[in-house]
């Protein structure tokens, strides 16, 4: 059986689990094995912050190395990995988790999802994997599923790190403003909030108090088989 | 907490502000979008001008040299100042010279950087500024809080306040067409009364020595026609190589900056501006060009984080985009350049007052998508982040040991067992840990659930199980990544005259055929020699009398010649050669301007190629609709200084 590499964050691992979880059933389900880079941090949230990441960095790359390629569930992990610099760390190729499923997707779910979701295209898919396209074509492959975009939907969500305690604030109004334009994405309401980005859905679900249920990709995709 | 943040939070406390700024810049990010939209070549652009910034940069002390020599030969008197200590005793020493006491300053960010006003003022020197949104902050004692629109955090009501203060206005006027016309009441008799005028300049081109100023209001041109004595304060990064590429980089400026395909006017300065025969008979002396280049810590930025951040052509996209300037506003980041790019530049340039701005980002890189010169502002954020970190200058605001747990899988789990473990007092812990106090910030967000098990502990686990023989799901795979369809604009090929009138009357202008002249122009009007010829050499019988060449103030209806019509960007070429006075174009309240039947380009590139670099006229400017500000409330009123109404007319 094919084997694939996958590489959970940190923060996925321990406040997401259920994201990894259906990322690791849906690539079985299309015929792989699934092997985990042992490794805790990419190093992008000590980068971000102007803190020393070198030493996390090199214990990820030396964790990922000997494969073919590293499939990452975060676009702002994978994005960081992708232009990671310094010449301690090898990484093999790294590709987000929705670039490599939608080469084995099915061309059409079994399960109908008949549900109104709003896409929140992080920062990072926006900008840094540029993948917005196929989040959407992976969506569209479930029948039923409504997928609306919400007003102003490149600005970010306030998130960023460490930003969303240092400026909290700002933060603050920024996951407002984002939530507000999500939840008003179709006039009649929408049922769910889906982004390929953890970190994303962490900073809105906190700033939505469970209002509306936030979904990683993966976990909307699972709930179609 | 650093500074920068406690100014946001004071800011973000006042809702209806922030409620308002944020509308008026998702406004101009969507005028900048639907311009974008129909440039063609727009990221083919974006790239170009970047390498021409980079070639200047990889060898800027020859282009200095250069730039320097051909402005010389021009007779442009050049400074070189190295501090703006230095830059504003020069620009007080002409003063002194000339006896000056009054200035008509048009918008420059780097006298603001030098904080001119102030010196000259404690010297005796009144500087007006008269971009309406400067002038708008400078009565109210502020400074400018965006690059290009200066009173974008000024509502109309405040500002018909300070009018009606002031003595500009009734008491009670909120009307942003009447506030513009008290404005520009109140500024004309002082344009004509000034002893210098002052500018700054977007660029400066190597090969002529030329000083390229673009604004909408006309009052730049106006400052510099009307005194004797033009002074220009200019940072040493706004070199370009050759003439011809001042077609990318004026395409891809007014665009970015306000969604215009070009400024109403972008003047070439070549030389002091030479007086009319009728001027010199009057008794006026020849005009001095005086161009200060400034360093004022720029050649330091070479090789730093912030040194791609010279490129910058100040056109305020990183602005209007950045969630964080859209909300808090320019006057929180405290210093002359806000915003993302302001952040780029500030470690360098700041004198270390300024090292927390990088921190007031959260990395989204909007900035980078819209910017017109390709400048990796995000990333030099982020670049900036660990050098001052590394230097003692900033704090990474992590807990102390996120390095080490991070690095080490066994730490990591025993630190989150613990905080698992320790769940019955994890409140307890969350009300004292300062950052999750924060990030709680009084209530407004949830701390998130800590789930019993992790991801990878399930993953272990279920191995174990799957080896006993558990089964999963099955999936057909698919046939791979679809491309979704993209929808072929269909491009009108219009002709050439067509898509001018169009981009004309999208600047404000009007177009009208030959046989319409007499509609148009009514019997007052008066016409210069040029246009006095072309008209008869049309066999037109019309007979409109000639502008007296000294007359300035009060004329109505002029009608002068342009040298080209520019059918991308409804623009017309002016060279100011027939006229008496420079300042007439500008000071009529509706100008016609005949151009020539050869006289239709398609674009910028075309104009550039038809201009001999070795013999540039003295001025140039392209005229792109009426003078306009959009300065206050971003309400579009026309005849800011210069004509409210401009008519194009095609010669057959």
């Amino acid at each position: 059986m094919a084997s694939v590499r996958l590489f959970v964050p940190c923060f996925v691992d321990e406040l997401w689990p259920q994201a990894a979880r259906a990322a690791v059933e849906l690539a079985e389900a299309v015929g792989f094995s699934v092997q985990l880079v042992d490794a805790v941090c990419c190093g992008q949230a000590l980068a971000n912050s102007g803190a020393d990441s070198t030493k996390v960095e090199a214990r990820f790359a030396a964790a990922a190395s000997g494969t073919e390629e590293v499939v990452v569930l975060s676009a702002s992990c994978a994005g960081h990995l992708q232009t990671m610099s310094g010449g301690h760390a090898r990484v093999p190729p790294v590709v987000e988790w929705c670039d490599w499923f939608v080469r084995y997707a099915p061309d059409r779910f079994p399960q109908r999802l008949e549900r109104r979701v709003v896409l929140h295209g992080s920062c990072s898919a926006l900008r840094s994997t540029r993948n917005v396209e196929t989040i959407r074509d992976l969506l569209s492959r479930v029948d039923g599923l409504e997928v609306f975009d919400p007003a102003d939907a490149s600005e970010c969500c306030g998130f960023g790190g460490t930003f969303s305690t240092e400026f909290p604030e700002m933060s603050v109004r920024m996951g407002r403003d984002k939530w507000n334009s999500l939840a008003s994405a179709h006039p009649n309401g929408v049922e769910g909030v889906v982004s390929s980005d953890c970190s994303c859905l962490l900073h809105l679900r906190a700033i939505g108090k469970g209002a509306l249920p936030c979904y990683h990709i993966a976990e909307l995709l699972r709930s179609a088989v | 907490m650093t500074d920068i943040a406690r100014r946001m939070a004071a800011v973000l406390a006042r809702e209806d502000f922030v409620d308002r700024h944020l509308a008026a810049l998702r406004y101009k990010k969507g005028h900048r979008d639907a311009t974008i939209a129909s440039i063609r070549d727009w990221d083919a652009r974006r790239e170009r001008a970047r390498a021409q910034k980079q070639a200047v940069r990889d060898d800027q002390e020859r282009w200095i040299a250069m730039w320097i020599a051909r402005a010389r030969a021009a007779g442009t008197i050049v400074h070189e100042a190295a501090t703006a200590a230095d830059a504003n005793r020069i620009v007080y020493e002409i003063c002194a010279q000339q006896g000056a006491t009054s200035i008509a300053k048009s918008k420059s960010m780097t006298t603001e950087e030098c904080g001119l006003n102030h010196y000259l003022a404690d010297r005796g020197v009144v500087v007006t500024d008269t971009d309406l949104g400067e002038r708008i902050v400078q009565l109210f004692g502020e400074a400018p809080s965006h690059l290009v629109m200066p009173a974008i955090h000024r509502s109309r009501r405040e500002i018909g306040e300070l009018f009606a203060r002031e003595g500009l206005c009734e008491p009670g006027e909120e009307d942003p067409v009447r506030l513009t016309q008290a404005a520009r009441r109140a500024l004309r008799s002082l344009f004509l009364s000034a002893d210098i005028g002052m500018s700054g300049g977007n660029f400066l081109v190597a090969e002529t020595g030329s000083l390229v100023v673009i604004e909408n209001e006309a009052n730049s041109l106006l400052g510099t026609s009307l005194t004797d004595t033009h002074i220009a304060v200019v940072g040493i990064e706004k070199i370009v190589p050759r003439l011809a590429d001042l077609a990318t980089f004026l395409t891809v400026l007014a665009p970015s900056s306000t969604g215009q395909r070009l400024t109403t006017y972008s003047t070439h300065y070549t030389g002091p501006q030479p007086r009319s025969a009728a001027e010199l008979a009057a008794g006026a002396i020849e005009r001095r060009l005086h161009v200060i280049l400034l360093d004022n810590g720029r050649r330091a930025l070479l090789g730093t984080p912030a040194e791609e951040g010279l490129g910058c052509i100040r056109c305020g996209a990183c602005l209007n985009v950045c969630p964080v300037y859209r909300r808090s506003g320019g006057h929180a980041y405290a210093w002359t350049y806000m915003g993302p790019i302001g952040a780029v530049l500030a470690p360098g340039l700041g004198g270390g007052a300024h090292d927390d701005m990088p921190k007031a980002s959260s990395l989204c890189g909007a900035c980078n998508d819209v910017c017109p010169v390709k400048i990796d502002i995000a990333g030099h954020i982020h670049e900036w982040r660990g050098v001052l970190v590394k230097a003692g200058r900033a704090k990474h605001g992590l807990p102390p040991l996120a390095g080490t747990m991070l690095a080490n899988k066994r730490l990591w789990r025993f630190g989150i067992g613990a905080a698992k473990a320790l769940g019955p007092i994890s409140g307890f812990f969350a009300r004292r840990n300062a950052a999750l106090r924060r990030w709680q910030a009084g209530g407004l967000r949830d701390l998130p659930p800590l789930p019993a098990q992790s991801f990878s502990r399930w993953f272990e686990r279920r191995r174990v199980d799957q080896r006993q023989g558990a089964s999963e799901l099955r999936l057909t795979r698919g046939s791979g990544p679809r491309a979704r369809p993209t929808s072929e604009t269909q491009r009108a090929r219009d002709d050439l005259m067509q898509r001018f009138v169009s981009r004309l009357e999208e600047a404000g202008g009007n177009y009208a055929r030959l046989a319409e002249l007499a509609a148009v122009v009514p019997d007052h009007a008066v016409a210069t020699e040029e246009a006095r010829r072309l008209l008869s050499a049309q066999g037109l019988e019309r007979r409109l009398a000639p502008i007296d060449k000294l007359e300035l103030d009060g004329v109505d209806v002029l009608v002068a010649s342009a040298r080209l019509a520019i059918a991308e960007k409804g623009a017309c070429l002016v060279d100011f050669a027939d006229l008496g006075s420079r300042a007439q174009i500008l000071l009529c309240e509706t100008l016609v301007l005949l151009v020539p039947s050869d006289g239709l380009v398609a674009d910028l590139d075309e104009v550039y190629a038809r201009i001999d670099p070795n013999a540039l006229p003295p001025c140039l400017t392209f005229v792109t609709g009426p003078s306009k500000t959009a300065d206050i409330e971003q309400t579009l009123v026309f005849g800011a200084h210069g004509p409210r109404q401009l008519v194009v007319v095609r010669l057959d």
